[in-house]
């Protein structure tokens, strides 16, 4: 069988059949312009259905959760009421069983409400983070992946079942082939145009690229390859990245010079958004870094509109923050009047709120004045460890 | 008719309709989805502001409209009740090779099969390249990427589709 070449490939694929359709122009004008007419209607149904069938949800679902012993109270009472009128012994029997189980759930209430926060915290975890308790014998490597639009770097962490440390540069290697970005909501990137290498020795990252290299056009390329490489030292916690071009050649051409090597250096003191894409969460930081906590919460109060950043929700609601050097922590106070939701967005918005603490260097967080105790899987009335690499992602 | 749409279906019609069928394979689908393109356009003409050609503005509204689809289509309702043919009780096949295709040499064929193996920016950018002959200015422009990805993304499609064919010639050869 003889070799398909590139220029056999390109000439079927440009002698590819045309396909046409064969409608008339009237026939599809009229299925438009009637589309056209009918979506504005549309429109708002589906929504209001959905928004219905959400509250219904909601009310069932609380319902069943706080009231589980009063609705045993009131099924008691008419099971009694029931068995007065008909007056059998059988029914009578039956009775007193369910007041016996009555009774221990009576018993039990004090439990019951513990039962509650526990159920809550097993029902969904919306959270995006690695915490250590979700490690086990995992190893986390972060990648860092433009967006689709290229606008964002999200730091991605892979949880790798690994044995082998010293074998990390290719399990690393063999994910970076085996995901799909695309289907995460983000830009194709990986894996690498480029020859990777470990020197334990020296603790160096050798990177040799062909000339025509894809990562030499545009200033925006070259801020994502050297984001992705300085991620890469932090995963293979290794010092420097050496670049080559075609084996030989010292250095690589980027957009404004040639590159010969860098320094890890880790991103510091930066602020965490909210990031949707495809509606999948991800928690992202923004590029710009800030002396104070303080001030980085006040600049996450607002929207980044240019880069698709949301603010987190929460921390308008921050009246003082006070750090303890000794202990590694963070105290942030809420206003007294905050009304804090158990949803998803809220579990995501504490993340960024923890992810940001983690940026300046501090290891636990502790709210004041939270009115609810519990957010997803974060109990509010304790001191919260920050999670250990944001937005987690398993590969098969 | 509306003088836009009569505009626009003269001159770009069939390359948009092309364009959506070899993305979804299924010319059902494509008809549904080149009318929404229309809705589309129609809706943002006015907004329209030039700065690229209509026809890269006409493909980067068809492109979103595919993977629109796609994402869709990513519904397991979709999946059972499309995939289902409810009057045979049996599964059917989604993309059967259209007849156009069919009738032609094998190595089309097995190009049509092939290009399920690329992701969809991939097959996005081969159909644009090669099949709509758009230019490598013209395809980075309709979908907002520099010249740059394209290149990469067509030179790793290319990669995809030669292994693939590849592949499948061998196994006919073996027959």
């Amino acid at each position: 069988m003889k070799k398909i070449s590139d220029e056999q490939l390109e000439e079927w694929l440009r002698e590819m059949p045309k396909l046409k359709d064969h409608r008339d122009p009237h026939d599809i004008y009229e299925n438009i312009s009637k589309k056209l007419e009918e979506r504005p209607r549309k429109t708002w149904i589906i929504p209001s259905f959905a928004t219905a069938a959400a509250v219904l949800l909601v009310a069932i679902l609380s319902f069943n959760l706080f009231d589980g012993a009063s609705v045993n109270h009131s099924a008691d009472k008419s099971l009694k009421e029931e068995a007065a009128i008909e007056q059998k012994t059988s029914l009578q029997k039956e009775e007193s069983s369910v007041e016996n189980e009555a009774r221990t759930d009576v018993g039990n209430e004090e439990n019951s409400t513990e039962m509650n926060d526990i159920t809550f915290q097993a029902t969904e975890d919306s959270t995006t983070a690695v915490y250590a308790e979700d490690l086990g014998a995992m190893q986390v490597f972060t990648l860092a992946i433009p967006d689709s639009e290229g606008q964002n770097i999200i730091p991605v962490s892979l949880l790798v079942e690994t044995t082998d440390l010293s074998d990390k540069l290719s399990r690393l290697e063999e994910a970076m082939a085996s995901m799909d970005e695309e289907e995460w909501g983000l830009g194709d990137y990986y894996p690498l145009e480029a020859d990777l290498a470990v020197d334990e020795a020296s603790s160096t990252l050798n990177v040799d690229v062909f000339a025509n290299h894809p990562y030499q056009f545009g200033s925006t390329t070259q801020v994502i390859f050297e984001n992705a490489i300085q991620q890469l030292l932090n995963s293979l916690q290794l010092n420097q990245a050496i670049f080559t071009t075609n084996k030989i050649e010292k250095g690589i051409t980027l957009s404004n010079d040639v590159l010969t090597s860098i320094t890890k250096t880790e991103p510091r003191n930066r602020p965490f958004y909210l990031f949707y894409t495809n509606d999948i969460p991800y928690l992202v930081p923004y590029s710009e870094s800030y002396s104070t906590i303080e001030e980085a919460f006040e600049a996450m109060k607002t929207n980044i509109d240019t880069h698709n950043l949301r603010a987190p929700l929460l921390v308008d609601q921050i009246s003082e923050v006070a750090i303890d050097e000794t202990n590694k922590s963070v105290v942030i106070t809420f206003n007294k009047e905050i009304n804090i939701e158990d949803t998803p967005e809220t579990t995501q918005s504490i993340e960024a709120i923890l992810l940001t603490v983690k940026s300046f260097g501090y290891e636990k967080v502790k709210f004041n004045n939270a009115p609810i105790d519990y957010v997803g899987r974060f109990a509010l009335q304790e001191e919260i460890q920050v999670p250990i690499a944001a937005n987690k992602k398993s590969i098969d | 008719m509306n003088s836009i749409f009569d505009e626009l279906y003269e001159k770009y019609h069939q390359d948009v309709f092309q364009f959506l069928f070899y993305m979804v394979k299924n010319r059902e689908q494509a008809e549904d989805l080149a009318q929404e393109v229309y809705i589309r356009v129609l809706k943002a003409y006015k907004n329209f502001e030039g700065k690229s050609s209509e026809k890269t503005w006409l493909f980067s509204i068809a492109r979103n409209v595919a993977i629109d689809s796609f994402r869709k289509q990513k519904g397991w309702k979709q999946r059972i009740i499309e995939k289902f043919d409810w009057s045979t009780q049996q599964v059917k096949d989604m993309h059967p090779i259209p007849e156009e295709i069919a009738m032609q040499r094998e190595e089309y064929q097995y190009i049509y099969q092939c290009l399920d193996h690329c992701t969809i920016d991939q097959r996005i950018v081969i159909i644009m390249r090669y099949i709509q002959e758009l230019s490598i200015a013209e395809t980075a422009e309709a979908l907002s990427w520099t010249e740059s990805k394209v290149k990469t993304t067509q030179h790793r499609a290319l990669k995809v589709l030669k292994k693939e064919m590849q592949q499948l010639l061998e196994k006919e050869g073996n027959r």
